[in-house]
């Protein structure tokens, strides 16, 4: 497959203005070549809605709008906030009391901080920085999953499916 | 400080689970592939153990758990992530969070477990250390509905209220916010009036309801 135009990627606001304001501006994405199953363009390559950028955005979008405090991905997006707080920490990002701001922040969150914002990222510009999902840990083999961990707010654009 | 260890390994196996991911493909790695990038092998082994005596007490792999099966796991888990972040919230003195043995008595309302209550809550006031108290002078910065969660969540209001009334460490803790004693007071009892008004609202709510 030739290289893609574009990479996306689903993140919370609360992800987004954790990665803003304690992280320097880098952030942490998962990002698929392909944004939902609908406009993909080769059987080939189909993400399941659990983990296809557009799957992630509806049922985010729905969890806010119905105020589900028992949501699933609300509940995995606070996990992952807290182990991104820990991570950076014993990567020396942080110091311990913004670890603790953030994860004061995660447990005051209210249901709407969790509104899905959508990251379109230009490929030419990350290329260098992303890492390949194992096929074994994609939800579907056949998707194309990949890892930035070191994402700058330059390399994006945020927008409103 | 948490865990790390515990909490990573919840976490990697929240996300095996929420994925239904087949565990018997998935190894413990190290090297630059994912997951041994994120997590440690001791991590992914634990994860993985944790998934694995989940399948055989349900007796079936998590691809062909049933909604419900599955909630219930995800729910464990990210409740114990929750958990382990909550206490060190706690070691950091953003919030009192009461040991699990001490859980029945703050949710009770009992005269009797009320003096318990206040005995252990006077004990928390007058436990604080220093670098607690440092982290409760930058949460003075916060709105007043702010630090009235710090205050607590848990105990119930009243028995709060009491305790601070009460106890000698009021004067600790009001120097180190930088406020009066009665600066302080009245922000716990605007709290409580909240939580009064929060409650009367519930309780309105739910007889319509019936």
């Amino acid at each position: 497959m030739p290289n893609p135009l574009l990479l996306y990627s689903t993140n919370t606001l609360l992800a987004y203005h954790i990665n803003q304001t304690h992280y320097g501006e880098i952030h942490y994405v998962w990002c698929s070549a392909f944004f939902g199953a609908d406009n993909i363009p080769s059987f080939h390559h189909p993400n399941p809605p659990s983990s296809s950028p557009e799957g992630i955005y509806e049922t985010l979008l729905k969890d806010v709008a119905n105020n589900d405090r028992r949501s699933e991905k609300i509940r995995l997006n606070k996990a992952g906030l807290r182990r991104g707080a820990n991570s950076r920490h014993s990567q020396g990002v942080i110091n311990d009391f913004q670890r603790l701001e953030i994860l004061d922040k995660v447990r005051l969150a209210q249901i709407s901080d969790f509104k899905p914002l959508l990251y379109v990222i230009p490929y030419s510009l990350v290329s260098g920085l992303l890492s390949t999902v194992p096929v074994k840990h994609r939800a579907n083999p056949l998707s194309e999953e990949y890892i930035i961990t070191r994402l700058p707010r330059s390399s994006f654009d945020i927008i409103n499916p | 400080m948490q865990d790390i260890t515990e909490a990573n390994s919840m976490f990697y196996a929240l996300r095996l689970l929420s994925h239904r991911l087949d565990t018997s493909i998935i190894e413990v790695t190290s090297g630059e592939e994912y997951p041994a990038s994120e997590f440690t092998p001791e991590e992914q082994e634990t994860a993985l153990a944790l998934i694995r005596t989940i399948e055989q007490n349900e007796t079936v792999p998590s691809s062909g758990m049933s909604p419900e099966q599955l909630d219930f796991y995800l729910t464990a888990l990210s409740d114990r992530i929750e958990d382990l972040a909550n206490r060190d919230l706690a070691a950091g003195g953003f919030i009192l969070y009461p040991d699990d043995s001490g859980k029945d008595e703050l949710d009770s309302t009992t005269s009797q477990t009320a003096a318990r209550v206040r005995a252990k809550a006077r004990k928390l006031y007058e436990a604080m250390e220093f670098e607690q108290c440092a982290a409760m002078e930058q949460r003075a910065e916060y709105e007043d509905s702010q630090l009235a969660d710090f205050v607590d969540v848990r105990l119930d209001a009243d028995v709060l209220l009491d305790a601070v009334q009460r106890s000698a460490a009021l004067g600790k803790v009001a120097r180190r916010l930088g406020l009066s004693h009665a600066t302080l007071l009245r922000r716990v009892m605007n709290f409580r009036r909240r939580r009064q008004r929060e409650q009367a609202s519930e309780a309105r709510a739910s007889q319509q309801q019936s």
